[in-house]
């Protein structure tokens, strides 16, 4: 990941060149999850603060985790309990808590969770399935930019969705 | 561009059950359904909605379209024109004999189509405001 890939989203982002220091960090963040899964990332240090937010996600995560198949009444697939764990710590990291909006979690069909973060400045989705590695969904509204790809593949754009929630108020 | 049956002026009213409820800033109301809400159905059959003009036409609104759901229950209104733009083809699907009948049977359709793209599904979403929310 070169610095010239870096400057993929400062020309219409001027906020993310203007705070490079916060960028570096989620760049060095999400760099563990590219080298070592995301499963190593996520067991990053947790703050420790209280969070009311956190607590009722964690409850609905706890939830979508004793749907039973067929909970579409069809033939949707329960959440598995590692893919819920996973998504617990996700969301209990200080990447997460340290944003000002929180995401949405929603279970899809085929077993897998969608953390879901929609603002005026961007929507994310990252796409946690059980059998697939992890993917995103990324949309820049003052662009109109879309980028739908593996988290591995194309870490310069979920970087600068992270940074771009990271500045919302 | 696909080609569908149904004019592209209808709007496709589509079933978004509680969990499937994002919040979103940018739409009225603050909720909308996520892309979650726009798959093909579980058991493999296409995604499906009912055509409002059809709702209308035999007397009925929205609200019948979630007739005996829970609380948080929502419909979200698919501008047909969207879906053929997503390479969508919306099929009528009249619903007759069911063993559980709902009143909005007669205006069942049916979305065909690969929507597997993300960029797809959300495209649609973004499109489709909730015009009914059960209290």
């Amino acid at each position: 990941m070169g610095e010239d890939q870096m400057t993929y989203a400062l020309p219409t982002w001027p906020s993310v060149a203007s705070t490079l220091s916060g960028d570096k960090v989620f760049r060095r963040e999400w760099a563990n999850v590219f080298s070592s899964g995301f499963e190593r990332y996520i067991h990053e240090p947790e703050i420790s603060v209280p969070d009311d937010w956190l607590g009722s996600a964690l409850l609905h995560l706890k939830e979508l985790g004793s749907l039973v198949p067929g909970w579409d009444e069809a033939s949707a697939l329960s959440i598995a309990p590692s893919l819920v764990e996973t998504v617990s710590s996700f969301i209990s990291s200080k990447l997460v808590l340290e944003l000002r909006s929180k995401p949405d979690i929603v279970p899809t069909f085929e077993g897998g969770l969608l953390i879901e973060w929609h603002t005026e400045a961007i929507d994310l989705i990252i796409d946690m399935r059980p059998s697939d590695e992890p993917s995103f969904y990324f949309c820049d509204n003052e662009t109109g930019e879309e980028v739908e790809a593996y988290l591995a593949e194309c870490p310069d754009a979920v970087t600068s969705a992270f940074a771009k929630l990271s500045h919302e108020r | 561009m696909a080609v569908s049956s149904v004019s592209s002026d209808d709007q496709g009213f589509r079933r978004v059950r509680p969990l499937h409820l994002v919040k979103d800033p940018k739409v009225v109301g603050g909720w909308r359904a996520s892309s979650a809400a726009f798959e093909d159905d579980s058991d493999g059959a296409s995604m499906s909605v009912y055509l409002r003009s059809i709702v209308l036409d035999i007397g009925l609104t929205d609200k019948d379209v979630v007739a005996g759901k829970e609380t948080k229950w929502a419909v979200a209104a698919i501008p047909i024109q969207v879906l053929v733009e997503e390479e969508q083809v919306v099929e009528p699907d009249p619903i007759v004999n069911a063993l559980v009948s709902h009143p909005c049977d007669p205006a069942h359709a049916l979305v065909n189509g690969v929507k597997k793209p993300k960029t797809r599904r959300e495209r649609i979403s973004k499109a489709s405001p909730l015009v009914f929310i059960v209290p």
